[in-house]
């Protein structure tokens, strides 16, 4: 299957795209992960990947902790303008890819109960839902709960 | 010992410190207590002595050194599996990095930095393929570790 996903560049995540990333946060998300946030991740040594446009500009981006032997997604974005054309597909496929050359065995992430599309991706992908952690995100009406997914990568 | 009971000893295989007096070897002339070849002492401490039972001491082996040293006991092959697959995520921390595994009665290895998964301070393996959450402050402790080394 064709998508735009196919015309971006991937490469590892470097500090100077903490402050690109921190602006499709805020584009993205209502409550984005603040440039400090990924400061912590990139500096702990978290797995971090771009995916970009010959000119540089970052069209997707995706964090990944490793704990010994899974890979647990913190994070994975898609430019609101590069967004509903298989891009956030195409970054997760490749991500689960470059995690079982790592030696990963199975991923792990958490997903906003409210976020629908995401949700159906996930599931098309594979991952299955291991539980609920109760309020854990912040909502305009309170908290929110997160639905804890994984999948193994080999399968 | 006569020289031809030394070459049938070299045929067979059978190394001169399995020799006892005074035990006849088969097809050999019987041995005299005086007969007891001296062998020469390896290690003083080890009491070996002309006489009675001979024995050489080996000498001990040093133990090998390498960066961090996993200390842990895998009972099956999921343990074994995941005890593999710490080493090499620990061996992605920093390159050149020489890790190893070693049961914990194992001495022949030495970690400059250890970290031992016995279910006290750390969780077991075993643990730890029943509940995959605890992997990680194992895994946190790993990278104290590899922080700790020069």
């Amino acid at each position: 299957m064709s998508s735009a996903f196919e015309t971006l560049r991937i490469r590892p995540w470097r500090a100077s795209d903490i402050g690109p990333i921190a602006a499709i946060e805020r584009q993205a998300y209502p409550f984005p992960w603040p440039e400090g946030v990924l400061l912590d991740c990139f500096e702990a040594g978290h797995h971090g990947w771009v995916a970009g446009e010959r000119g540089g500009r970052v069209a997707a981006y995706a964090i990944v902790q490793p704990i010994i032997d899974e890979a647990h997604l913190l994070n994975i974005c898609t430019a609101p303008d590069w967004q509903g054309q298989g891009v956030g597909r195409g970054m997760l496929r490749w991500v689960m890819s470059a995690c079982r050359e790592l030696g990963m065995q199975r991923m792990l992430l958490e997903v906003r109960a409210s976020n629908l599309p995401a949700l159906h991706l996930y599931r098309s992908e594979g991952f299955t839902e291991d539980g609920v952690r109760k309020g854990y995100y912040p909502a305009s009406g309170g908290r929110e709960d997160a639905i804890l997914m994984s999948r193994f990568l080999n399968a | 010992m006569s020289l031809l009971r030394e070459a049938v000893l070299a045929e067979l295989g059978i190394p001169r410190w399995r020799v006892r007096p005074g035990i006849a070897f088969p097809g050999g002339p019987v041995q005299d207590r005086g007969e007891a070849p001296c062998l020469p002492r390896v290690d003083p401490s080890a009491g070996a002595a002309c006489g009675g039972d001979v024995t050489v001491a080996q000498a001990p082996s040093e133990p090998q050194v390498v960066d961090i040293l996993l200390q842990a006991e895998a009972a099956t092959a999921a343990e074994v599996e995941l005890l593999a697959r710490m080493a090499e995520a620990v061996r992605g921390l920093r390159p050149g990095l020489r890790v190893a595994t070693a049961a914990f009665a194992d001495s022949s290895l030495q970690g400059r930095v250890s970290v031992r998964l016995d279910g006290a301070g750390l969780p077991s393996l075993a643990a730890m393929v029943a509940d995959p959450a605890l992997k990680r402050p194992v895994w946190q402790a790993l990278k104290d570790a590899v922080a700790r080394l020069p």
